[in-house]
């Protein structure tokens, strides 16, 4: 009987897998070697860390939802992808969502569960990143990279879902009538959190959560914010943990606010603008989720490839049978479209969306000519956030981002979503059947990948949500009064 | 048909599974993997395995077409306890198609015992792969890997296929006990978690001559006829696991707002539970058609694919549409995803049973 766990399963260059990298290295050569650099790092974690520990990791969280295995996350401080986003300033490595997406499809294809753990990071990390203010990068995002420098990760979670409210929160046109729990009533220097949060993916092992609310919850459009909350706040806890179908290694977990108090600095962005940052931060991390899935599709194929190689039915090895290399060739097909759709997305989100706004005059010189310490002076943390900078920011914006770009980018983010978690569900569903019973194992990893690839369908908002997005997105104007 | 007796059947098969499997489904889910034997016996005690035997043999006398009735009320509470009654089922019936009043049918429904078949791959000709088989000292000593057998408990007994060293098939019928190593523990599954495999591995194991159940043509007819009975019994699981889907999502559409509407009233949601529907009813037509064609191989493989893909559809598309909730086990909807994607491997993988069906329709032309 074969089985995965000692296999070396053999692997593509990335040039080959994105030839358009290859283009890109003739225009930016640093660059596609930094892309090249990260796959590689991936590589080396995901094949001699995460696959060896995957199944076992899974088995365990089956037994214990609350289990969570620290030690093969602590192992992957010294190759840094909890902090590659957080700016080089504050100790991270400046990368942006193609870096990321091309880990998180490598680290998918060792076990998505695992990866997921670094993608719900970067979901957490990016809030804080577009909220644009450099009182969370010199302390949450610094902390995350010191952490992570010293071995000890800090993790990052973002709390939008809500227990009747999970397409509604992500989608401006249902937010207006979605059932929501959690507010954030203004008080005397801040606000306190009451209400509920379900399903965070790193919920009960963030140390950092930025929490979306309204606070005032009859008007959410206009008042839904970002404030960021840290374990051991009083009133702050975490509620059950759930038990998952897959990608168990990252534990979903509901949040539970109580009289939760967040000051007034803890605010993420600027107060009631929250949807808008949420857009964009959706729009930049469902590339990643595109890749995430893209990277699940492709654990899937490499091991039954391995599989037909080794598996003889009638004489002959599955792979010398002409109707499984069709299906091969069908999930390779697959998979480098949907890789081609999230590499669209990133890239797109990278070079035209709001991470263009870091690489300003003036953010550069605020983040990398100016020392950490006078940045985290109050009076220079109070005129940063003072009416005046939220005006020049916004002029900033305006000069710098095309609103049709970022139209672009989120058509081009869901369908990256849409087509990477598609993939993910018909490649391992093939897997499955070109392994036929076998593949019923728990050892043969493919039941697992099948389980995990289903959760890609479903979060960081479902592809009927994305798909809704996509239209809108791609027709302007039309489809107000729909049915 | 008598339709009064299916009706009797059904509501047998849901009183059956209100009081024993509904208690019992996802705890059986969740622990490490077993045979339920007490489930097992309950389901002896109302007469589920030899459903189907003629009553010269010890059974009801019942139809094919019934017990695929049977087993898809048993599958809406649980696939995989349906599984263990209609794999139960199915293969008792396929060994008394010989008729043979004093055959391994019989020696079976005495003891009451759980009875699992190793599937060779692949049955479109007479020379699929198997352990080798030597006559040696008046037994049959077998080495090699058979293959993964499912239902199989530790005081049951195993169907496998072995290669006699002329290259002709043999069907055996093995004591789980007597095989003590060969066979391996249960394994963890994706679904179906009722009824675990377990791998067979022989390494020159005695079978006594009483274990042969059939040579040559004969035992390849054995393979094709448990083939065909299992596939009916699946397509019926399959298709009441897509029915319960359908019902467990309606529910949640119609309970769950989004957008200030009812989700059922998004008529996005709508084209999709209309589609779960048909796939539902193509899934139950398939089972029915099958079986009433009890002596067709292809009708029976052809079914499985039909129900299975249909059911791993719906119960997929059921699991999307509660979103978040779909994906956690108390819900209960993603414990039928993986039943439904585990009944699309059983007995042989959709995939290769278009190989199968493709070959046999070539041997009736030609």
């Amino acid at each position: 009987m074969t089985d995965f766990l000692h296999v070396e399963i053999g692997k593509r260059s990335l040039f080959e897998m994105a030839p358009r990298l290859k283009v890109l290295a003739a225009h930016a050569p640093e660059y596609a070697a930094e892309l090249e650099d990260w796959q590689a790092r991936a590589r080396e974690y995901g094949d001699k860390y995460v696959r060896p520990k995957a199944l076992e990791i899974d088995r365990k969280c089956a037994a214990d939802a609350r289990y969570f295995d620290w030690d093969v996350i602590k192992k992957a401080a010294p190759f840094g992808f909890l902090s590659m986003l957080a700016p080089k300033a504050v100790g991270g490595a400046g990368q942006m969502s193609t870096a990321f997406a091309i880990v998180m499809e490598e680290l998918c294809a060792a076990c998505s569960g695992v990866a997921n753990v670094f993608g719900a990071n970067g979901l957490g990390v990016s809030g804080i990143l577009l909220g644009m203010d450099f009182y969370h990068y010199d302390h949450a995002l610094a902390e995350l990279a010191a952490g992570e420098k010293r071995g000890e990760p800090v993790i990052f979670a973002a709390a939008i879902t809500e227990p009747l409210a999970g397409s509604d929160v992500e989608d401006p046109k249902y937010l207006k009538t979605a059932k929501l729990m959690t507010e954030a009533k203004p008080t005397k220097g801040g606000y306190v959190l009451n209400g509920r949060k379900v399903f965070i993916s790193n919920g009960s092992i963030a140390k950092f959560v930025n929490v979306i609310a309204p606070t005032d919850k009859r008007r959410p459009l206009e008042t839904q914010s970002g404030f960021l909350v840290t374990a051991g706040d009083r009133g702050f806890s975490v509620g059950r943990v759930e038990e998952k179908m897959g990608m168990k290694a990252c534990p979903a977990t509901e949040l539970v606010f109580e009289d939760c108090f967040v000051p007034e600095r803890n605010v993420v962005g600027r107060a009631g603008e929250a949807l808008r940052y949420v857009e964009y931060v959706l729009g930049g991390s469902r590339g990643p989720v595109g890749a995430i899935a893209v990277g699940t599709a492709r654990g899937a194929f490499e091991r039954v490839v391995d599989f037909a190689k080794r598996k003889k039915i009638g004489g002959r090895r599955l792979i010398d049978q002409q109707w499984v290399q069709i299906k091969l060739a069908e999930m390779a097909r697959q998979i480098h479209l949907a890789r081609q759709a999230y590499l669209d997305a990133c890239m797109a989100f990278d070079f035209f969306g709001i991470p263009k706004l870091m690489k300003t005059l003036t953010t550069r010189l605020l983040l990398d000519a100016t020392p950490s310490f006078v940045r985290k002076s109050a009076p220079l943390t109070a005129m940063l956030r003072s009416d005046f900078t939220y005006r020049q920011t916004q002029a900033l914006f305006a000069k710098n981002i095309d609103a049709e770009d970022l139209r672009r980018i989120q058509q081009l983010s869901s369908l990256a979503k849409i087509s990477g978690s598609d993939t993910a569900m018909a490649v391992a569903y093939d897997a499955l059947q070109i392994a036929g019973l076998e593949a019923s194992l728990h050892r043969l990893e493919l039941e697992k990948i099948y389980r995990d690839a289903k959760l890609t369908q479903i979060y960081e908002g479902t592809n009927q949500l994305n798909r809704h997005n996509l239209f809108v997105n791609y027709f302007p104007g039309e489809g107000e009064n729909e049915f | 048909m008598n339709s009064d007796l299916r009706r009797e059947i059904a509501q047998t098969a849901e009183k059956f599974a209100a009081r024993h499997l509904a208690p019992a489904a996802a705890a059986i889910d969740h622990a490490a993997p077993a045979f339920p034997a007490e489930i097992f016996r309950h389901g002896v005690d109302a007469g589920f395995d030899r459903f189907v035997l003629p009553e010269s043999a010890g059974g009801a006398g019942g139809e094919l077409a019934d017990l695929s009735g049977l087993i898809q009320t048993l599958a809406r509470t649980c696939a995989g306890c349906a599984m263990v009654f209609g794999a139960q089922a199915a293969t008792l019936h396929a060994l008394c198609a010989g008729g043979d009043a004093d055959g391994p049918a019989a020696r079976l429904l005495a003891a009451s015992l759980p009875v699992g078949v190793v599937f060779p791959e692949p049955l479109d000709a007479d020379d699929f792969d198997a352990p080798a088989a030597a006559e040696a000292d008046g037994a049959w000593r077998l080495t090699g890997w058979a293959g993964l057998v499912a239902n199989a408990a530790p005081d049951g007994f195993v169907v496998v296929f072995a290669k006699g060293a002329d290259g002709r098939p043999l069907a055996l019928l093995l004591d789980a006990v007597d095989l003590g190593a060969q066979l391996g523990p249960p394994e963890p599954t994706l679904g179906l978690r009722a009824m675990p495999l377990r791998e067979v591995t022989f390494a020159d194991f005695a079978a006594s001559p009483s274990a042969l159940l059939a040579t040559g043509r004969p035992a390849t007819d054995l393979g094709r006829a448990l083939l065909r009975d299992w596939s009916l019994v699946v397509a019926a699981a399959a298709a009441g696991a897509a029915a319960q889907a359908c019902r467990r999502t309606y529910e949640y559409a119609a309970e769950r707002y989004q957008g200030g509407k009812q989700i059922i009233d998004h008529s996005h949601l709508r084209s999709l539970l209309g589609r779960m529907t048909a796939d539902a009813a193509a899934a139950d037509g398939a089972a029915l058609r099958a079986a009433a064609r009890p002596d067709d191989l292809t009708a029976a493989l052809a079914a499985k694919m039909t129900a299975s893909d249909a059911a791993v559809r719906v119960c997929t598309d059921a699991v999307q549409l509660l979103g978040g909730y779909g994906y956690m086990r108390d819900f209960g909807v993603e414990k039928i995803m993986r039943d439904a994607a585990a009944l699309s491997l059983l007995p042989v993988s959709n995939a290769r049973a278009e190989l199968l069906i493709a070959a046999l329709e070539k041997d009736k032309r030609a």
